[in-house]
């Protein structure tokens, strides 16, 4: 049987040698990373160096606005939605875009696989899931690991681990590895605090904040010509990095992506801040209202108008402090 | 640190109080702003050579890098002619005069004129472009024994955006230097001479021996008119420019107008065309 | 410059002194991270995080700051010094890994001739930095063959390497020189077996740190400056996401922005951090960028650091210290795309 790894490299090389996608985007692994990094293939050589394995966590589609008509894309399921998300904005066509999609074994996180491997996984070169344990190939041999370890916290929770509205799929469907919400505790704490409490811990993370817009830039959803934040005429919010301009900086991203249903969470923002800002935690909030009142998730049907998009007189208004009709 | 660093002087980014003493339309998108420090040892001290910028704060928009276009004699006050087109532009085009705006510099470095001693001048401006050139020619009025030649040709897209017609008008009149002007398109009263200045300048074939050019005005006329500088003859050293970068900080600090390892702030904005070849190919 | 000894247990003596006259910052470990802070107990310092995420130029260099303050009234504007650092004496900054001072000391240059920046040289001058040698690397130090990091230890005013339970203080500097006499009690004359062992630990470093650089340094400004029109800068730059981790973390960077904040009465001027790699870094009004695509971005970015350095102030600006490389969202690795870039391109005499 061979691997998701040989088939994603047979299934891009075919692609392009038929001339059905000019560049394949997909993953590659490097020496030295925990993670594996995209790559755009253009060529069967290039393509050789494509790969799928639990360190595949990128979400390629931060890409989709810079790919030609004719491409392919290799997808998780998380990531087909996000692609999905930016098809039903009209920011991208479908037609030319092939996803070649990965029955995702789950992905980890690289935080918590440092912090159990330590400097040992600087040589990592290779990592696999087996049943509940994640393997990883390291210079002094291999370690196995409970993969609960080291699943990032949204794996957890995932329900779209055979990715939909894909033209081709790679890789053997597996168990996924299901528990409660690993982000669930913390929430409910955050949400049943006094705003005080809340204003205190958002202050003490946002004061980390140095405005790389990294959260920003890899989120698939933030891909405005010209974002408010970078608006000098006027100023909406100030460049500096002070706590109280950071916040807002995020309150207006979160307003703007998971406020308006657009989040898939995705987790990317939170996984690129290079000073540990929990951000899923303000994303979620938003993300599990747009749930809440209007059962809508961004990304699973290409045709479906986002909520914000749309006025539909049976919308619960009862978060505006009006009973339902 | 050492001693020696410690002796190097220090920016600390506060500029000098100036009142905007007179402001003057130009065209409908320039204007002239006239400015006098309001402590008279700063007018005192502030020496600028033609060819160097100053910052000048709206405070509360922010602070833009403008050159000086007034002559290096002019004691009393300090002009810069802006184009409207941005943010701290915008707000300035709004200032009435009596309003208080801060200055820091001069910055950069500067049209070597005593090089040019002995030497033809050829000033050829584009624009808004005149506004350094004006500095570097009334620097020439005043030593114009020191310079065989002066002659200034100078061009707009319409007649209505030529800057500082009233003394186009008085150097048209001395006998000291000559003048040539022209205009991308005319009007009904355009009784002058119609095509775009490089063109114009291929036209009038100054000669190149002895001669120094310089030039400023939008990229492309620059560009063209290097290139046509270069058929008449003119060597890469004989050519001048200004160039116009992003710039904030004015000292070489903030980091974003290099060119290769050269400041646009620092070793610039004059560069002769020579200069400009050794440079990466990134302006 | 003199070197004394220190018992390892006396460090913590010596920290506790130097906080009751100054303030003095350190490593201090929250949220998964290690940061510079102010700390007043030692017990508080992380000596296990190899390197602090915000390097050492943060704080002579803030994210942000004040540059003054102006208030208005009418057309007229008074302007006013920012609200003044403690006038204590300096801060002590101990912890300091010797590429983030060796990149201080390449900023020293930068932010020097042919003017000086003042609210930079003001802490400079006033602040002492106590670096520790480095008892590990990872993969992704550079430093040695970068800049020279561990063979040609500088931009601290003390160095301190761990020999099991003493100490080696190095002075490298008048200021450090003053601070070892204050502590005079507690140092003593550094014997030459100490030396040696403390010599011996850098050097074995800086040799496992060679095998980590991918790229040879020699004539590397020469060889970068050929690859202009290399195909690398388009191929690596793909996959960047345009923020500003790489350099708003790299302990050698320096580049701000500067902007007004104000309202109707008045308001201050700061500067925070700014990058090369921001589409709007070089956008003038006129909508013109002499650098329109990330391919350009990188270029400058790469070229600044092993190249532009060098001949502005013959110092490579990079020392080598990984951030960028393990901080990247996407994994673009500057030792790989100096490797690549001058691969093919053979200098023009």
């Amino acid at each position: 049987m061979p691997s998701a790894t040989e088939q994603v490299v047979e299934q891009a090389q075919a692609l392009l040698s038929s001339g059905q996608a000019e560049v394949v985007l997909g993953y590659q692994r490097a020496p030295g990373f925990v993670l594996a990094r995209p790559l755009f293939a253009r060529t069967p050589e290039q393509a050789e160096r494509l790969m799928l394995d639990p360190g595949c966590v990128a979400d390629l589609s931060s890409y989709a606005l810079q790919l030609p008509q004719k491409a392919a894309a290799v997808v998780k399921g998380c990531d087909v939605r996000s692609f999905v998300g930016l098809i039903q904005e009209k920011q991208i066509k479908p037609e030319g875009l092939t996803f070649i999609g990965w029955n995702c074994p789950g992905v980890v996180s690289e935080r918590k696989v440092r912090q159990r491997l330590g400097d040992r996984a600087d040589t990592l070169t290779a990592v696999r899931r087996e049943g509940d344990q994640m393997i990883f190939t390291l210079a002094d041999g291999e370690q196995s690991l409970p993969a609960a370890d080291v699943l990032a916290d949204r794996c957890f929770i995932c329900k779209v681990q055979q990715p939909q509205g894909v033209q081709v799929v790679v890789g053997e469907p597996i168990t996924p590895i299901t528990s409660d919400d690993p982000l669930g505790s913390e929430l409910q704490r955050l949400h049943a605090a006094s705003p005080d409490e809340r204003r205190a811990f958002w202050a003490e993370h946002f004061e980390r904040c140095i405005r790389c817009y990294a959260c920003r830039e890899v989120c698939p959803a933030c891909c405005c010509r010209e974002c408010i934040i970078d608006c000098t005429r006027p100023v909406w919010v100030p460049r500096a990095p002070t706590e109280q301009d950071n916040f807002l900086f995020q309150q207006i991203r979160m307003l703007h992506v998971p406020g308006y249903g657009r989040c898939t969470d995705c987790g990317e923002c939170e996984r690129v801040c290079p000073v540990n800002i929990p951000l899923r935690l303000l994303t979620r909030t938003l993300h599990d209202d747009i749930v809440r009142l209007y059962n809508y998730r961004h990304g699973l049907d290409s045709e479906a108008p986002v909520p914000m998009t749309v006025y539909d007189t049976a919308d619960s208004e009862a978060h505006m402090g009006r009973p339902k009709k | 640190m050492s001693e020696a660093a410690r002796l190097v002087p220090a920016v600390d980014y506060v500029p000098y109080p100036a009142r905007l003493e007179e402001v003057i339309p130009e065209t409908s998108d320039i204007k002239t702003f006239r400015l006098r420090f309001l402590e008279e040892t700063v007018a005192a001290a502030f020496a600028h050579k033609p060819g160097q910028f100053l910052t000048l704060s709206v405070f509360g928009e922010g602070e833009a890098p403008f050159c000086i276009a007034s002559p290096a004699s002019e004691r009393e006050y300090l002009e810069i002619s802006v184009k409207r087109v941005g943010k701290v532009t915008d707000a300035l085009h709004e200032l009435a005069p009596g309003t208080t705006v801060g200055i820091r510099g001069p910055y950069g470095n500067h049209f070597a004129l005593d090089e040019a001693r002995g030497k033809k001048l050829l000033v050829i401006g584009g624009g808004i472009g005149l506004a350094p050139l004006r500095a570097l020619i009334y620097d020439a009025f005043e030593h114009r024994a020191d310079y065989r030649d002066l002659w200034i040709i100078y061009g707009a897209r319409s007649p209505g955006d030529l800057v500082y017609r009233r003394e186009l008008d008085q150097w048209a009149q001395r006998d000291d230097c000559r003048l040539d002007l022209t205009v991308d398109k005319g009007d009904e009263e355009w009784k002058g001479h119609v095509g775009f200045v490089p063109q114009f300048l291929a036209e009038l074939r100054p000669v190149s021996a002895d001669t120094v050019a310089y030039t400023c005005g939008p990229p492309i006329m620059i560009k063209f008119v290097i290139q046509n500088l270069l058929q008449l003859g003119f060597a890469p050293e004989q050519i001048v420019t200004t160039l116009e970068m992003k710039m904030k900080c004015g000292v070489g600090k903030c980091g974003r107008c290099n060119i290769g390892p050269k400041y646009v702030c620092l070793d610039g904005p004059v560069f002769t065309y020579a200069e400009l070849q050794s440079l990466p190919p990134e302006y | 410059m003199k070197a004394y000894q220190l018992r390892a247990e006396d460090l913590a003596k010596l920290i506790l002194r130097a906080a009751a006259e100054r303030e003095v910052w350190a490593p201090v470990r929250r949220n998964d991270l290690t940061l510079f802070e102010r700390i007043t107990d030692p017990a508080q310092i992380d000596w296990e995080a190899d390197n602090v995420r915000v390097p050492l130029r943060g704080l002579f260099l803030p994210v942000q700051e004040a540059l003054f303050t102006f208030r208005k009234e009418g057309a007229e504007v008074t302007l006013a010094a920012p609200q003044d650092e403690p006038t204590l004496a300096g801060r002590l900054i101990i912890g300091a890994r010797l590429c983030d001072a060796a990149a201080l000391e390449y900023l020293d240059r930068a932010f020097g001739d042919p003017l000086a920046d003042a609210p930079y040289r003001r802490r400079r001058e006033r602040d002492l930095i106590v670096a520790v040698t480095c008892e590990k690397e990872r993969p992704y130090c550079f430093c040695e063959v970068a800049s020279e990091v561990l063979s040609r230890p500088r931009g601290a005013d003390w160095l301190l390497t761990r020999v099991e339970d003493r100490l080696l203080v190095e002075v490298l500097s008048e200021k450090g020189e003053r601070l070892a006499q204050s502590f005079s009690d507690l140092l003593s004359e550094a014997d030459s077996q100490l030396l040696e062992a403390a010599r011996a630990i850098r050097v074995a470093i800086a040799g496992r740190i060679s095998n980590n650089a991918r790229f040879s340094p020699e004539g590397l400004p020469a060889r970068l400056m050929a690859a202009w029109d290399s195909p690398v800068w388009q191929s690596e730059s793909e996959r960047c996401l345009g923020c500003g981790i790489c350099t708003f973390l790299c302990p050698s960077c320096q580049c701000f922005d500067i902007c007004d904040r104000a309202g109707i009465l008045g308001g201050e001027r700061y500067r925070c951090y700014d990058t090369c790699q921001f589409a709007s870094f070089t956008k003038m009004a006129s909508g013109e960028n002499p650098r329109p695509t990330q391919s350009e971005r990188l270029r400058n970015r790469v070229l600044h650091k092993f190249a532009y350095s060098n001949e502005r102030f013959g110092a490579t600006a990079c020392v080598g210290c990984g951030r960028c490389v393990y901080l990247c969202p996407v994994g673009i690795d500057i030792r790989e795309v100096v490797e690549m870039a001058t691969k093919e391109a053979v200098p023009v005499e």
